[in-house]
């Protein structure tokens, strides 16, 4: 933070007065641009997982491993999503099957009742289906939040289950079958391999502009909200539309998630709205680190490879799924790729740098150790983490996490 | 006669049910003040704990049904008090949400369990052979299970609330409840009491499972059908208060009951309808001054 403090433009007037978001955010921006792998490491790094995440299911493509891939992206989409509204807004999307199910079943009516088979509008009417259902719910914000936001979040959920479950009109319990194979531009996804390819790119575009939207002023902006809604209310923030606007985009995007997932599967049943589907997505973050993108996306992973692939050799499936969650959780709080010490990943750049720490003062002549706070910011900074972090002590107190 | 006996008769029954489990929730909120989803977990396995104990022959009597049940009970206590002091007390003092969610792990992987011993396919439990019989209410015949399960819970009941309200052990838990660093500065042996506390949420919760097994289809989705609706019922009586919540079950089972009689396609509705109003009404008070409620002490 030091580091980045006086990196800062401006000359000594320019300390007076402190950096607004948007100089915070510039700041970082420089900061990052004249380090000498920040511009080189990152999309480097991200071109070659890019790479990794499509040239592997390819090579399995046309396998019995096609559907399972596909429903991996999926997941991993869905838990992309939610963990955008709980870690970067810090708002309990605990009831986010609701989105996820309407995204299925506004797939499932479109194709079996008005026999539309593109999948784009497919995804442009869920979206917007989805950012339509978000923007009612996100009303509740103004009267709650933490757990207790939760816990209506559920309930509505559970409310539109019980009515979906009874009513004939959604095809009751049986659900609704018979949604016809997907054309993009009259292109046939009818394929596997194909629609596999289809819900990559579709995942890669959300992870770009998800990465890219909690990078941003805004993104900052709602961490802000989360860290500290007093604090950021007094510096003039409306907390309420960042956390809304947080919650309207978490909501268009899991029901996009369930769009995609109809159209692979080609039946949609009620269970989908079911309380418990929507606290998976949430488990693949606490898993992974709800707080990063790349820590969802990893959770989500390591879950489905358990439920679509260990659940074939044992059926203590769920036994692991639930062990393994709980296991990192207790061990790291935030995860295994969150941010901060409670995470996997701050535990292993912590024992990185003690190897490479000088020995002991003892030795006499040795270099002395370096600022642990300088320290800290570089490699924040490194990691591509822009304005760098509040201390820890502060963010305990106040954030719900 | 009909639309008044059999409704209250069903109510009273799911009520009470939903109430042992809440109060299990409400325990460990009050003291621990972790939001303990697992709960529906002890509940399940007391489900299925007394579906396996009904197959030997001495559970099939009336008095060998309920030692089995007891024995189902007594089970989830030890699992409790064993898995209290392994994961729980790690638990303790972590943000609530996350805690919230590391505990749907831990119901996951009570689920799994169950899955693995007995298998996933649901299974019929069969009403003990002197229970099988009905009473003649005017025109409506009120099933002898009914009224059996009502008499148990209330005693059950009635146990919790002389242990909270006249023994030592509810003096040191309203005594947490209220300010635990005191209680523990006063010498309670906090860790004790947290244990037995815990020990005793699961019993009921137990109990409870047992209770709901010869009503129910026996499979590994009871846990989390029936700890939502707990959740709802502790949220809408207050977090943290007891005498809310064994209001807040007989009133919704009561509610649900005559629903489901009066006007069927609306059952089942009415107790997340509660629970939204409820915490829009009352949304910190719900969570934040829960210590002083429990039990009602003091108000």
């Amino acid at each position: 933070m030091s580091e980045e403090r006086s990196r800062m433009p401006g000359g000594p007037g320019a300390e007076v007065q402190p950096p607004t978001p948007a100089r915070r955010g510039r700041a970082a921006l420089l900061l990052r641009a004249s380090l000498p792998h920040g511009g080189l490491a990152r999309p480097a790094a991200v071109t070659i997982l890019a790479a990794a995440s499509i040239g592997g299911p390819l090579v399995l493509a046309g396998s019995a491993q096609t559907y399972k891939i596909t429903e991996v992206f999926v997941a991993v989409l869905f838990a992309v999503a939610v963990s955008f509204v709980m870690g970067l807004s810090g708002t309990p999307a605990f009831g986010n099957q609701l989105f996820y199910g309407a995204g299925a079943y506004l797939v499932a009516e479109l194709g079996s009742r008005y026999h539309v088979s593109d999948v784009l509008i497919y995804l442009l009417a869920a979206l917007a289906a989805g950012a339509v259902l978000g923007g009612v719910v996100s009303q509740l914000l103004r009267w709650t939040s933490g757990l207790a936001f939760g816990m209506v979040s559920i309930a509505i959920g559970q409310l539109v289950y019980l009515y979906v479950y009874q009513s004939s009109a959604f095809g009751g319990s049986n659900g609704i079958s018979a949604i016809p194979i997907g054309t993009v531009f009259g292109w046939s996804l009818g394929n596997p391999s194909t629609y596999m390819v289809f819900t990559w790119i579709v995942l890669v575009i959300v992870i770009a502009v998800v990465s890219a939207l909690a990078r941003s002023r805004w993104g900052l902006i709602v961490r802000a909200a989360r860290d500290s809604a007093t604090r950021a209310h007094a510096v003039g923030i409306p907390v309420f539309r960042y956390k809304a606007a947080a919650f309207v985009i978490g909501a268009a995007l899991s029901s996009a998630a369930g769009a995609l997932y109809a159209e692979s599967v080609g039946t949609v049943d009620p269970s989908l709205l079911y309380w418990t589907a929507g606290a998976v997505p949430i488990l693949a973050g606490l898993l992974g680190g709800i707080r990063t993108v790349r820590g969802a996306i990893l959770g989500a992973l390591i879950l489905q490879v358990i439920i679509l692939w260990v659940s074939d050799f044992t059926t203590a499936w769920i036994v692991l799924e639930g062990a393994v969650t709980l296991g990192i959780y207790l061990l790291w709080p935030e995860g295994i790729l969150g941010e901060g010490k409670g995470s996997g990943l701050g535990t292993a750049v912590r024992l990185w740098k003690r190897l490479r720490a000088p020995q002991p003062p003892s030795a006499a002549g040795s270099p002395p150790a370096p600022v642990p706070q300088q320290a800290a910011a570089a490699s924040s900074a490194q990691r591509g983490d822009p304005g760098g972090r509040p201390p820890r002590a502060a963010r305990r107190g106040d954030a719900p996490w | 006669v009909n639309h008044v006996v059999l409704p209250i008769v069903l109510g009273l029954t799911e009520g009470l049910v939903l109430t042992l489990i809440a109060l299990g929730l409400v325990l460990t909120y009050g003291m621990m003040r972790i939001v303990n989803l697992a709960h529906g977990g002890f509940f399940m396995l007391g489900a299925f704990t007394l579906a396996s104990l009904v197959g030997l022959s001495w559970a099939r009597s009336v008095p060998g049904f309920i030692g089995a049940i007891a024995l189902a009970a007594a089970l989830q206590a030890v699992l409790g008090v064993i898995l209290e002091r392994t994961v729980y007390t790690r638990m303790y003092g972590r943000p609530h949400v996350s805690a919230f969610l590391a505990m749907f792990a831990l119901m996951l992987v009570i689920v799994g369990v169950v899955q693995l011993i007995w298998g996933i396919n649901a299974r019929d439990v069969a009403v003990p052979s002197g229970l099988g019989g009905a009473v003649t209410v005017g025109s409506v015949r009120v099933p002898d299970y009914y009224l059996f399960v009502i008499a148990v819970a209330l005693i059950a009941l009635a146990i919790t609330a002389v242990i909270l309200f006249g023994t030592q052990i509810g003096l040191w838990t309203r005594a947490i409840a209220a300010d635990r660093d005191m209680a523990a500065a006063l010498g309670c042996n906090v860790r004790q009491v947290f244990s037995i506390m815990f020990g005793l949420g699961c019993v009921l919760a137990g109990v409870a499972g047992a209770l709901t097994a010869p009503m129910q289809q026996v499979d590994s989705t009871l846990g989390t059908a029936y700890i939502i609706q707990a959740f709802a019922i502790v949220l809408i009586g207050g977090l943290g208060s007891l005498p809310g919540a064994v209001a807040a079950g007989l009133a919704l089972g009561l509610v649900d009951a005559f629903l489901a009689v009066d006007y069927p396609p609306l059952s089942g509705y009415g107790i997340y309808l509660a629970m939204i109003v409820a915490m829009l009404v009352r949304p910190q008070g719900l969570f934040r001054r829960a210590s002083s409620r429990l039990a009602g002490a003091h108000e």
